[in-house]
């Protein structure tokens, strides 16, 4: 019982798809139709004739041939289906202009299957081809006054019931396909406008997403997204079917197939069982174009059967979608590929100009506290400073001299924390980015503060030229030297620190050793190396790309530290 | 010469610690004000001989206070002592007629050679806050505003229907031109300001418009 609604939602659901997004059914049914009512006026006409009876035969005979071929033309590939398609819309065009200007009792059934010739030549020659039609049209209504037509007997009264049935059957499948039209082309606005609201807001990633909105308006069998970002050379490729959601692997050969397709930018079908691609030319006429490495890819990747294909591209995103229908070669369907290929294009546009837009956000916003807490700092180290400087003056002339040198001392070591800060704060605002610096010179001031901050010795190795570097890879190297110090002293009461630096090819190298001075102690085992536990350390190292190691000698410990000498170029 | 000296900061640690030093320099502290309007009512009473005040506060900071004081035809010296100073905040202070500038951070005796300097008559501003007020003044009409310069008239036009939200085929139809066309158009105006997207673009004219600072656009 609860099947039914089900059922005959879903057998709606079929109707409405393939009666709108082509004429080919509604066309085909009204063809029967209209040959049936035609058999019927033949009979009509000729029925009670002998003499015409072969004729009559001959007729009929043609008529079916002719709605057969009509109907199973529509099943061919190209380029036979597509030289064969305006010959037969013309031979339509012709034989139901015939029917109107010489038999009136099917003028009406063939002025219905007039409407399914235009819609199908709209979508084949584009929409002059009304116009065109129109103008037949027009023709044979003059005509109609130059030609006697055709009714011998009258007819009998059931065979014109039948006649005017079939008659309203064509005119309501004309109905029907409107509304189906009608139904389609409001679904895809709607998709449209919910994929535009959408944003940023989706839990999948951003491929996958578009993969099942796109599928589930074509009710496709999949739906694939191959893509790549310009910059990075990886091509993926997410894949939408029976089985669900997932990416794919694909081999280099099938990746050049599937996103080297030329013209790059128009819309095309294809069907595994041609090596042809039905795509529009510049000036909107459908032409078809080899390709048969594009369908043996698509038939090694998705399978066998028929489908669309349209090019994305938005910001640095650009790729590839192809969607598994079960459309025949329609027209209407690489017109609506180009809908949905301009409505994907405007999601992916305003994705990414509100991702650009959070970022931009979010950095402002980290520059801001940064700013304020650098001037926090700046203010309190300001402070600081004067009060010591002030004690330092209303002490100045007492004999308190080892008083006098421990708050010189703190001077110190305030007035090299300002510089620093100073020197941190020019770098994000004033001076361009990637200035260069003498690394060996900052490292030497940044040891001078580490042994004031922690009243320990620490020294750089002497080096005997300058190491110019990014004012980033500085800051950066200034950073990790202060960091492993501290966990130095803090975790192995270091007291005698020893830093070593060296560039070779692209990478910076630092060392810090702790020397324990006179009275050394012989560790008994030598425990090996180990990755540094530091978080700070490691996290910081992990997004530069650099490693860093602990080394427990015997007499001592080592920390050696490896960096890129150009660090990675930030993505704010 | 030793001054009768109103210091005007938000935090107080400094604030003390300020006083504390001039005081122990000879100088005396006629009041200590912690925000704009306290400092406004206080002047009230009485001027100082010398007006120390930050940049950084509420209410407009040292620049309102000193253009409340020169707008009610007061002569008073101010120095602005400050941790950090914009460009175009030193020019303007310059145009106010401050007197000294010194950033908090440097040696506190610069102060009070600053202070020595101002009372002679003298302008002593903070070389380092100099230098950067006059290479924004030389390089600033140039920055933001005239990257787009670089644009012809037909890209700045596209950029203009870019910002607008305007797809490809309506740039085209509305300037006459094809679609290709407007996309290599596109594809200039992305080279030329170094960009890679309609996003990036949107963003950068918004910036602009906006007058905020362009994050993550170096130009």
């Amino acid at each position: 019982m609860y099947h039914t609604p089900l059922a005959s939602s879903f057998l709606m659901e079929r109707l409405v798809l393939w009666l709108g997004r082509s004429p080919t059914l509604g066309f085909a049914i009204s063809r029967v139709a209209f040959s049936a009512a035609a058999t019927w006026q033949i009979n009509a006409m000729f029925g009670n004739e002998t003499d015409f009876a072969q004729t009559a035969h001959l007729l009929q005979a043609g008529i079916w041939t002719w709605t057969a071929v009509s109907i199973a033309q529509n099943s061919l590939t190209p380029p036979l289906g597509l030289l064969l398609r305006p010959v037969s819309l013309i031979f339509d065009l012709i034989v139901f202009l015939t029917v109107i200007v010489l038999c009136e009792p099917l003028q009406i059934a063939a002025l219905g299957c007039l409407f399914f010739v235009a819609w199908s030549a709209s979508d084949r020659f584009g929409r002059s081809a009304i116009i065109v039609i129109g103008f037949c049209l027009i023709f044979a209504f003059m005509a109609r006054g130059y030609y006697e037509v055709w009714t011998p007997a009258p007819r009998a009264p059931d065979i014109g019931r039948a006649i005017d049935n079939l008659t309203i059957v064509i005119g309501c499948l004309i109905a029907a396909s409107m509304l189906s039209m009608s139904i389609l082309e409001q679904r895809l606005i709607s998709w449209t406008e919910r994929l535009q609201g959408v944003g940023l807001s989706f839990q999948k990633s951003l491929a996958q997403f578009l993969v099942e909105q796109i599928s589930h308006l074509m009710n496709s069998r999949y739906c694939a997204f191959v893509w790549e970002m310009m910059e990075d050379e990886v091509i993926h490729c997410d894949l939408i079917d029976g089985s669900g959601v997932r990416q794919v692997t694909l081999p280099q050969k099938q990746i050049d197939s599937l996103l080297g397709v030329q013209p790059r930018e128009a819309p095309f079908l294809y069907s595994t069982q041609s090596p042809r691609m039905l795509l529009r030319g510049r000036i909107g006429i459908l032409r078809n174009e080899r390709a048969p490495e594009v369908s043996d890819a698509i038939l090694d990747v998705f399978g066998a059967g028929q489908g669309a294909s349209f090019f994305v591209q938005a910001g640095e995103l650009r790729g590839r979608i192809f969607i598994g229908t079960s459309h025949g070669w329609s027209p209407a369907l690489l017109l609506r590929c180009l809908r949905i290929q301009e409505g994907v294009d405007l999601f992916l546009e305003r994705h990414f100009f509100f991702l650009a837009w959070r970022q931009r956000t979010f950095a402002e916003a980290r520059q801001a506290l940064s700013r304020d807490l650098h001037d926090s700092v700046l203010q309190t180290l300001a402070a600081l400073r004067v009060r010591l400087v002030t004690a330092i003056h209303g002490l100045s002339e007492a004999d308190v001299p080892d008083q006098l040198a421990e708050l010189k001392s703190m001077e110190e070591l305030v007035t090299s924390e300002q510089a620093h800060l100073r020197r941190l704060l020019s770098q994000r605002h004033g001076s361009p980015s990637g200035s260069a610096v003498d690394l060996i010179r900052e490292a030497e001031r940044c040891c001078r503060f580490i042994a004031l901050q922690w009243a320990i010795e620490c020294r750089l190795n002497p080096v005997d030229r300058p190491m110019i570097v990014s004012a980033e890879t500085a800051t950066e190297v200034e950073f990790l030297i202060r960091e492993a110090t501290a966990n130095a002293v803090k975790h192995a009461n270091a007291r005698h620190i020893t830093v070593s630096i060296a560039q070779a090819d692209d990478e910076i190298l630092i060392a810090l050793k702790d020397n324990p001075g006179a009275q050394a102690q012989v560790r008994e085992n030598y425990t090996g190396d180990f990755e540094l536990q530091s978080q700070s350390i490691m996290k910081r190292l992990g997004k530069i790309g650099g490693t860093a190691y602990f080394h427990n000698l015997s007499m001592n410990s080592l920390i050696s530290i490896r960096l890129p000498s150009s660090l990675p170029r930030s993505p704010i | 010469m030793m001054a009768q000296i109103a210091i005007v900061d938000d935090h107080p640690i400094f604030l003390d610690g300020m006083a504390q030093f001039l005081n122990s320099h000879g100088h005396d502290i006629i009041f200590c004000a912690k925000s704009v309007e306290e400092a406004l009512d206080r002047m009230k009473s009485g001027e100082p001989d010398l007006l120390i005040l930050d940049v950084s506060m509420k209410s407009g900071g040292g620049l309102a206070i000193l253009s409340a004081i020169r707008n009610s035809g007061s002569t008073v010296p101010v120095i602005f002592m400050t941790v950090h100073i914009r460009p175009e905040q030193t020019l303007e202070a310059i145009k106010l007629g401050v007197d000294g500038v010194v950033l908090k951070d440097s040696d506190p005796n610069e102060l009070l050679s600053c202070i020595q300097q101002v009372m002679n008559g003298n302008k002593s501003i903070a070389p380092f806050v100099m230098e950067q007020a006059l290479v924004h003044s030389i390089s600033a009409p140039a920055s933001e505003a005239n990257v787009l310069d670089v644009l012809t008239e037909r890209e700045l036009e596209i950029a203009g229907l870019i910002r607008a939200g305007l797809r490809n085929r309506e740039i085209a139809s509305r300037c006459g031109l094809t679609e290709g066309t407007v996309k290599v158009h596109l594809h200039s105006i992305f080279q030329k300001l170094s960009i890679k997207s309609r996003s990036e673009l949107i963003i950068m004219m918004m910036s602009m418009d906006s007058d905020m600072p362009a994050v993550g656009m170096e130009h």
